[in-house]
């Protein structure tokens, strides 16, 4: 196996582009050292690529830009990140220790799509883009839905690195939040993860739009459109609630593993929905 | 034989040049190579916190680390923290018993150095948070957190 510690951005595109598939892209290396240590996944090349400083760091201006080498501790911290995109700081700051979250980055996470990834759903409710770049045919956008093809799959093409990720800005007089149902506090892969975005309109009781996402309950994690629409332009009656839980669930596959069973996952998830709505209607309101 | 490769990283200060094979984590690095035993292996996958090391600065978990990505970087192990800050954790953690087996210790000290170097008076809530990568089998917590609240003058809520 070969290993290059890169810090030079020509070199590493030059290296993905000769090695090809043969190439795994190693940022932090919580996952993927233990994927190939483990034999999940067979590399011929680790490119470690944690040191490109140029993708490392967040800017905010009405949206933000967050590089995909950032690591996951930094953006749990960030004073701006806190205050505007809420739920990628909580889920940064639930994913893992501190340990962790000093050593894995945002871009690790999303590509490493696993199906209960921490900051896959708050990237969602924030309409997120992920950033590429190749030696081949430079830089391209893509929406993170589009991006996220199948459980541990993306639509990375070979030679590409993710460089970073875009938020647009945000609708005035919203809120976010991501629910993390765990067994423990914290050290845990979410049972079910769920993030929200809610926007009400200026009489602060219809909802003017929310974004959900779920991770945890599909092999990849989506936003339940149907639910969307169901309260969009609707006073959040319980029944308005139940009937947009009720098309959430419809979207998941529920299963049983070690963590949870199926049936609790299905239990959990509506009323984890209910909370964020409330959560996000408290933070509108303000202190 | 598998080939070994050259690493050079600042170690508690002190340049060090060792060899390492393929992906062998920091924590064998330590521990093999450089015979720094301190650093303690528990889970070997970013689960326990025995293993925690200061990497330019920053608590890391080394049995999760490419030893090879530590070139050129600054590494503090258990043996290296001999600063006042680090000295008064340990006392304080001896004077709370907030060592029953021990294994689980130098992570915690380590992870608390790294924490009360950046910020000078956590709460209890901060210091639980920080040490939520840690594990101890042994003590509650209960203990080491108070200890923290006496190095940072605070009045322990559990005492």
């Amino acid at each position: 196996m070969d290993f290059h510690a890169l810090t030079s951005l020509d070199e590493t595109l030059e290296k993905l582009a000769a090695y090809g598939s043969d190439a795994t892209l190693v940022a932090g290396g919580t996952s993927a050292r233990y994927q190939i240590m483990s034999g999940q996944v067979e590399a011929k090349a680790v490119l470690h690529i944690e040191r490109l400083s140029e993708f490392a760091g967040m800017s905010l201006n009405g949206g933000a830009r967050l590089g995909a080498l950032t690591h996951m501790r930094d953006i749990a911290e960030d004073p701006e990140i806190i205050a505007r995109f809420a739920s990628l700081a909580m889920a940064a700051g639930k994913c893992g220790g501190w340990q962790t979250q000093n050593t894995a980055t945002i871009g690790g996470n999303v590509c490493g799509a696993s199906p209960s990834a921490d900051l896959i759903a708050p990237l969602l409710v924030q309409d997120a883009e992920i950033e590429l770049l190749s030696q081949a045919r430079g830089s391209r956008r893509a929406a993170l839905t589009d991006f996220l093809t199948d459980a541990y799959k993306t639509d990375r093409a070979p030679d590409e690195m993710a460089t970073a990720f875009h938020l647009p800005a945000q609708p005035a007089g919203s809120a976010d939040t991501y629910i993390k149902i765990q067994r423990r506090s914290a050290m845990e892969r979410p049972i079910i993860g769920l993030a929200l975005r809610l926007a009400l309109d200026e009489s602060g009781e219809n909802i003017r739009e929310v974004r959900i996402a779920v991770c945890g309950a599909a092999p990849v994690p989506f936003r339940p459109s149907e639910a969307e629409a169901l309260l969009s332009g609707q006073a959040a009656s319980d029944e308005a609630v139940r009937a947009a839980a009720e098309a959430i669930s419809a979207r998941c596959t529920f299963k049983s593993d070690a963590r949870a069973s199926a049936s609790y996952r299905a239990a959990v998830l509506p009323r984890a929905f209910a909370h964020a709505l409330s959560l996000c209607r408290a933070a509108i309101a303000g202190p | 034989m598998q080939e070994t490769h050259p690493v050079t990283a600042t170690i508690n200060g002190r340049e060090e040049t060792f060899e390492v094979i393929g992906l062998e984590s920091l924590m064998d690095a330590l521990r093999n190579r450089l015979h720094l035993s301190g650093t303690k292996e528990g889970c070997r996958e970013g689960e326990c916190g025995a293993c925690t090391v200061l990497l330019d600065g920053k608590p890391i978990n080394a049995c999760t680390f490419i030893a090879r990505a530590a070139e050129g970087r600054e590494v503090e192990t258990i043996e290296g923290l001999k600063d006042e800050l680090s000295s008064r954790i340990k006392q304080a953690i001896v004077e709370t018993s907030g060592v029953q087996c021990g294994y689980c210790t130098p992570g915690i000290v380590v992870m608390l150095s790294g924490l009360l170097r950046r910020v000078e008076a956590p709460d209890e809530a901060l210091i639980r948070e920080a040490l939520s990568g840690n594990i101890c089998r042994c003590t509650g917590y209960a203990q080491i957190v108070d200890a923290v609240l006496d190095v940072v003058g605070q009045k322990a809520a559990t005492s």
